[in-house]
């Protein structure tokens, strides 16, 4: 499994240096003939399954692409147009638990099941269906499948092309199963890793999240205390977003205001216009009915002309496990003030489909009294 | 106790930085901090003075260079990568640098750079003839740690690391490191007895104990980022629940390798012959890339030579040849020795590049915000000097005596006022900043607790023009910062929807507190954006210049015109007309 890589065996020159070993490739391609029609996930089991224009069908496997997507970002990935120049945190990882390795010696990336909070958003990244929640875990499958072949490194093209029509497949299906309480299981891990982990943890999962919608998103590097914005969102589906990042009830109070700031700065030193910037309060779960919170979002919205969304950890993994694609339209309808203290239209629109109680996720979508 | 450097606890974010730093500036060969600090802000990897990009880089851009804060940076940063052996300052100048051969792997680990940092932090010893670090201790700080956890069930907490490893004067000396297990061991039991020992230790090194928290902080975020341990709540070892690094399975095994691994310093190779000297670097730093997963196939044959170099040596040699060696050379070497030893990097580009210039960068785009002011102009007038409500006597009294008490003199009067009130809290300080307010004419009232819509900490009320306050009493913050103008901006939005109080678009909102901004122009330049973006008026006032008006009013029959404090935007300045 692991190779030598390509370096001269001569006299080392003196301005080289070497290399790390690097894995010998053994990524997988389709069949020739073989296209797919359609990903889906089963709504009962939550396995991935590919069916092809032939009608015959493959479990989802991995390809074991050589460049990891649902392992790592590529840096273009992590820019959020209008703002280039924000100091971002360009850490890669597309686990915010980093529960997800790939070590040289083994054949197809694994994942840790104790860090494993059950985000999905390796899942969503997955171009083939091969990862998917097993008990509220995701796992990885790397079974062979007769659709798919090894592709040796001269037939990259081969490979990039059967990913490519993977990736454009029409997908269907919830990759979180029906009853399984995967929404309460995320929402308790992330309790615990938020007591485990850094305090970047938070906003990597947000930015993640965000990011698993189809826009572009970034998280303000750590410990970069000249710039107050948490989080910047933008196109493709969004012009320009702010977003505070809050865990708890405790801040998320002085959210609001911080976006108030926020939008002034962006619109004053950046020269982005007011109506275009849609300010965002991303919880972790609804301040409860009593909080100013909701009065706040409404004396804004009077006063300013600027709509404060508001949107929890939980609706963002939601919408990401049934593949919304977040535009400013659907981003608006999170709007919630004293009137309503709920974003159940919002997150119902989006998903397509009634959202049961709260799934096991306090605060979700309701304001608790 | 070993002072090691605190550069946060965002590991991959420095390296990261150190890999952008290598990409940008590796072909100048040499390079100074004023070369990083271009190169971050290029990158998006460094801000300044509220502002990224370009403007980031004009604005922190000044003469003095200790109060320049992007150039601060780079220093801070430069000081970090020496000691992990990245750069090494060049022969002519500690403030130029070039990238050391293990700085250049280092920045080529894409595929896995935990492996490259762990092997960088197990090479950290001191002394070494890198770093200027004044220390008596002989010390090899992580390997350190990581024995000692093994040797204490496998976890530690920060204060024994602080009473343990990093206080060691020598941690090679077998007697000394057995003793401060055997030490902590016995200190295990009573949560007391913990305590008591690190009031003796802060006491008698004349460190105060938060200080000393402070210089565990980079090794507990290597341990955790590293894997070798992970945090846990332990009642256990104190009867008292105290977090806990605890060592990982991988963290066991690394603790176990550098147990068997042969620790050498760079005084054990003073009497070694040049040329071993040389094999004996080669050979072990060789080592290191391959534990961090590099491949050694390219300079096998060097190698090769480099090891039979060490078995037909002289006696010091055949021992470093017969176990693994924990020797980082670029973190321990003399820099100039090592030249020869290693390939330079840059050396090959290096005459390409003689006419790139490393300019210094000026400008003087700093401080532009910091002059947004309004002059509130004093003009003497018959009758002035009272003030109606019975309330305020004993306030007044107080500044009359005061000016009396300093000779009339109203800048000590103001100090005086100040001082005494330097400490105070809100109970004291809400209250106090509303009489004030109250001397000078306006109806001004303080928030009682438990009134929901009175968000704002005092109100001046106006039948047209009323203005919120929101006050910052020295409790919670001595210097007015960028929070005060955040509220004062809510306060005002609030009051303009929800309308318990006449107020327009015109009249400002204010913020008071005891001391203006540390940093004006960050202050300034955000009340420049909510002006530009919500055409809402933000005006500070800081306790002096309040007092100064009170006491002008009260003592020397000066007035001013009440409107300027309720239409003021950015900084109040007092001035005679």
């Amino acid at each position: 499994m692991i190779n030598q890589p390509s370096q001269d065996s001569s006299d080392l020159s003196k301005s080289q240096t070497l290399k790390q070993l690097r894995r010998t490739s053994t990524q997988r391609k389709l069949l020739p003939g073989k296209d797919p029609a359609k990903v889906y996930w089963d709504e009962h089991t939550g396995s991935g399954t590919i069916e092809f224009s032939d009608h015959t069908t493959s479990i989802g496997t991995c390809l074991r692409c050589p460049d990891s997507p649902c392992i790592q970002y590529q840096p273009d990935e992590l820019v959020v147009p209008f703002l280039p120049s924000f100091p971002l945190d360009a850490t890669p990882r597309v686990c915010p638990t980093d529960a997800i390795h790939w070590p040289l010696e083994q054949a197809a990336p694994s994942i840790d099941s104790e860090n494993c909070i059950g985000c999905g958003i390796c899942i969503a990244r997955c171009p083939s269906a091969a990862i998917s929640f097993i008990d509220n875990n995701a796992v990885v499958c790397d079974d062979e499948s007769p659709e798919f072949v090894t592709a040796s490194e001269e037939e990259e093209d081969e490979f990039t092309s059967s990913r490519n029509k993977l990736l454009q497949s029409p997908r269907s299906g919830s990759i979180s199963p029906t009853g399984s309480g995967q929404l309460g299981k995320f929402r308790s891990k992330v309790d615990k890793a938020i007591g485990d982990l850094d305090s970047q943890f938070p906003n990597l999962l947000c930015r993640n999240l965000f990011l698993s919608l189809g826009v572009s998103a970034a998280i303000r590097r750590r410990g970069d205390t000249n710039i107050r914005l948490d989080m910047i969102l933008g196109p493709p589906g969004i012009d320009a977003a702010t977003a505070e990042i809050e865990v708890g009830y405790g801040g998320i109070l002085d959210a609001p205001r911080n976006l108030m700031d926020n939008v002034a700065v962006l619109c004053n030193r950046y020269g982005i216009e007011k109506s275009a910037v849609l300010p965002v309060v991303v919880a972790s779960e609804l301040p409860n009915q009593r909080s100013e919170y909701w009065q706040l979002v409404s004396d804004i919205s009077t006063v300013l002309q600027m709509e404060v969304a508001t949107i929890t950890w939980g609706s963002l993994a939601l919408m990401s496990w049934n593949r919304v694609r977040l535009t400013n339209e659907t981003l608006r309808t999170f709007y919630a003030d004293e009137t309503t203290y709920s974003i159940r239209t919002g997150l119902e629109g989006a998903i397509g489909r009634s959202v049961l109680g709260d799934e096991g996720y306090p605060g979700l979508i309701e304001s608790q009294k | 106790m070993l002072r090691l450097p605190n550069p946060g606890s965002d590991i991959s974010g420095f390296i990261r930085i150190f890999q952008v730093l290598y990409e940008e500036l590796w072909e100048l060969g040499e390079f100074s901090l004023d070369d990083m600090s271009r190169a971050l802000v290029e990158r998006n990897l460094a801000t300044s003075c509220g502002y990224m990009g370009n403007q980031a880089l004009a604005r922190s851009t000044r003469r003095d260079r200790s109060r320049d804060p992007l150039y601060n940076q780079s220093k801070s940063y430069s000081e970090l990568f020496r000691l992990l052996g990245w750069i090494h300052p060049t022969v002519e100048s500690r403030l130029q640098f070039t990238f050391t051969y293990f700085g250049a792997h280092v920045a080529s680990a894409q595929r896995d750079t935990k492996a490259i940092f762990k092997e960088t932090v197990l090479g950290i010893a001191y002394p070494n003839e890198v770093v200027d670090v004044k220390t008596v201790c002989s010390l090899r700080p992580f390997a350190c740690i990581l024995r000692a956890m093994l040797g204490l069930n496998g976890k530690m907490c920060r204060d024994e690391i602080i009473l343990g490893p990093l206080s060691l004067s020598n941690d090679r000396d077998d007697r000394e490191f057995n003793a401060m297990i055997s030490d902590i061991r016995k200190l295990r039991g009573r949560y007391e007895d913990l305590d008591r020992a690190l009031d003796q230790a802060s006491s008698i090194r004349g460190i105060t104990r938060t200080t000393m928290g402070n210089y565990t902080r980079f090794p507990l975020a290597v341990l955790l980022w590293t894997g070798w341990a992970k945090k846990i709540r332990s009642k256990k070892e104190y009867q008292k629940s105290l977090v806990f690094l605890e060592l990982t399975t991988q963290g066991r095994k690394q603790a176990e390798s550098v147990c068997q691994q042969h620790d050498v310093r760079e005084s054990d190779l003073n009497s070694l012959p040049n040329d071993e000297y040389a094999s004996f670097a080669r050979v072990v730093f060789y080592q290191m890339l391959e534990r961090a997963g590099f491949d050694l196939k390219p300079i096998r044959s060097q190698l090769t030579i480099d090891i039979n170099q060490l078995k037909s040596g002289s006696k010091e040699s055949k021992l470093l040849e017969k176990r693994e060696c924990l020797f980082s050379p670029f973190q321990e070497s003399d820099p100039a020795k090592l030249i020869a030893m290693f390939p330079n990097p840059a050396v090959s580009r290096k005459t390409e590049l003689q006419n790139h210039e490393m300019g210094v960068i000026t400008t003087t785009a700093h401080g532009q915000h910091s002059t947004i002011t309004t002059p509130v102009l004093l003009r003497e007038q018959e009758g002035a000097g009272s003030s109606a409500d019975d309330g305020d006597v004993k306030l007044q009294s107080e500044i009359r005596c005061l000016y009396k008490s300093n000779g009339k003199d109203v800048d000590k009067t103001v100090s005086a006022l100040r001082e005494k009130y330097e400490s105070s809290n809100q109970d004291v300080y809400y209250p106090l900043i509303a009489g004030m307010f109250r001397c000078l004419g306006y109806d001004c009232e303080h928030s009682r607790a438990g009134v929901n819509y009175q968000r704002w900490d005092a109100f001046i009320e106006d039948e047209v023009n009323s203005v919120p306050i929101e006050i910052k009493s020295p409790g919670e913050e001595l210097h007015l910062s960028v929070k005060a103008i955040r509220q004062s901006l809510e306060n005002k939005v609030i009051l303009l929807s929800r309308k318990p109080y006449p107020t327009t678009l015109q009249a400002t909102t204010l913020a008071v507190g005891h001391y203006l901004p540390n940093d004006r122009s960050e202050v300034a330049a955000l009340i420049d954006d909510i002006k530009s973006t919500y055409q809402i008026t933000v005006g500070v006032i800081d306790f002096s210049s309040l007092t100064q008006l009170v006491v002008a009013r009260l003592c020397q029959k000066k007035l001013h015109d009440k409107s300027a404090l309720t239409r003021l935007f950015g900084f109040v300045k007092i001035a005679n007309a």
